[in-house]
């Protein structure tokens, strides 16, 4: 039960996570474009975007494999 | 006939040295303890102090350092509302009142429906939604100052009051939602199913039973949005005009009786007369906000 507990919390917390990072991801993607279209260097705040899409993409594989976890229950 | 059996000799619990030595620590804890409490409570309230204890300067003795009153006058508080040297600080009082009321009204409407949701009702990604709610919340205000000028310029807002309320509801909602939904996800399902069992809606049971419990969150979170919306000087110092100005921006544009001279008397003045609502709210409902900031904390 309180293992239960503890994946779900641990879900939650990942999916807040990737959502705090996507807000920003999706702010990055519209300064990306608005510096493209105004002819400004924009290969900083693409790595930037970058190592953030990275980091949502770990984020997912780990969520991926919680609900897997969670899927199988308990170890007895 | 049966004698009372004699005491039997215990030695006083007092006397032990170990226990000597319990109290001695838990005597010195607690002095430790009130210690900090004070250190904490004089380093937030210094700043207070010398505000109010600036207000009732005389002009001429501001930058006296004196840590008690000296040459006590009202004169800062009649500068600080007189109009003919252009400090309208009653009508910015108004106008903070009109739109703190406002966001907070708003927010707190918006803020439990949505936290009702994000907390009881089961959707996919619902999580997501709540971390990008988050990511929201820390958007520097600084970074859409120029397109809210640029748009409100646009369809004729700047200086209005609209143009203050919308972008302050857009900084308080996140705040609201975070911290209702924390509230909403403590409070037992048992309670909502009871109601729905004794023949509610969900509306119903979401009216009679869930909001009653929540009050004392709903009480906090209020007032954690008034303050923030009462503070608000960034949006407001660029978006307002003269008629919509709230008392930050107010007290900011503050003018001495002399030219180049910065009114500090004044402005202390006004800033004690803005803390003072502040105050009362927070007094008025003190015994809410410890429910509501300690609420979910022990199940």
């Amino acid at each position: 039960m309180a293992a239960d507990r503890r994946q779900q919390r641990k879900a939650e917390n990942l999916d807040i996570l990737i959502g705090f990072l996507g807000f920003f991801a999706i702010a990055l993607v519209v300064v990306i474009i608005a510096m493209e279209v105004s002819g400004q260097n924009a290969a900083l705040w693409s790595i930037i975007l970058l190592g953030v899409v990275l980091a949502i993409w770990r984020l997912f594989r780990a969520r991926q494999k919680n609900n897997t976890k969670e899927a199988r229950g308990p170890r007895r | 006939m049966t004698q009372a059996a004699a005491p039997t000799a215990t030695r006083p619990a007092s006397t032990s040295p170990h226990r000597r030595n319990v109290s001695s620590r838990e005597r010195w804890a607690s002095v430790r303890t009130y210690v900090s409490a004070a250190v904490i409570v004089i380093w937030c309230l210094l700043p207070a102090y010398w505000m109010v204890l600036t207000a009732f300067r005389e002009v001429a003795f501001t930058y006296d350092t004196a840590f008690w009153p000296t040459h006590v006058t009202l004169d800062n508080f009649r500068t600080a509302f007189a109009t003919d040297t252009g400090n309208n600080l009653s009508l910015a009082l108004f106008n903070s009142l009109i739109i703190g009321a406002s966001v907070t009204l708003i927010a707190l409407v918006v803020g439990v429906f949505a936290a009702y949701a994000l907390s009881r009702i089961d959707f996919p990604f619902k999580f997501i939604i709540l971390g990008f709610i988050l990511g929201a919340s820390m958007f520097p205000g600084v970074a859409l100052i120029t397109p809210l000028f640029q748009l409100f310029t646009d369809i004729g807002w700047i200086g209005t009051y609209q143009a203050l309320i919308i972008p302050n509801i857009s900084f308080v909602l996140p705040l609201t939602v975070y911290t209702l939904t924390a509230f909403f996800r403590e409070m037992p399902w048992e309670l909502e199913e009871a109601a729905r069992i004794d023949g509610c809606t969900q509306g119903q049971a979401f009216r009679k039973v869930i909001m009653p419990l929540a009050a004392p969150a709903v009480f906090t979170t209020a007032i954690l949005a008034f303050i923030s919306s009462w503070n608000e000087f960034l949006i407001a110092s660029q978006l307002s005009n003269d008629s919509t100005q709230p008392v930050t921006v107010a007290i900011a544009s503050f003018t001495g009786s002399q030219p180049q001279q910065e009114p500090y008397t004044a402005v202390m003045a006004a800033g004690t007369i803005v803390t003072i609502p502040l105050v009362i709210l927070v007094l008025i409902l003190q015994k809410r906000i410890v429910e509501g900031l300690t609420a979910g904390a022990v199940k």
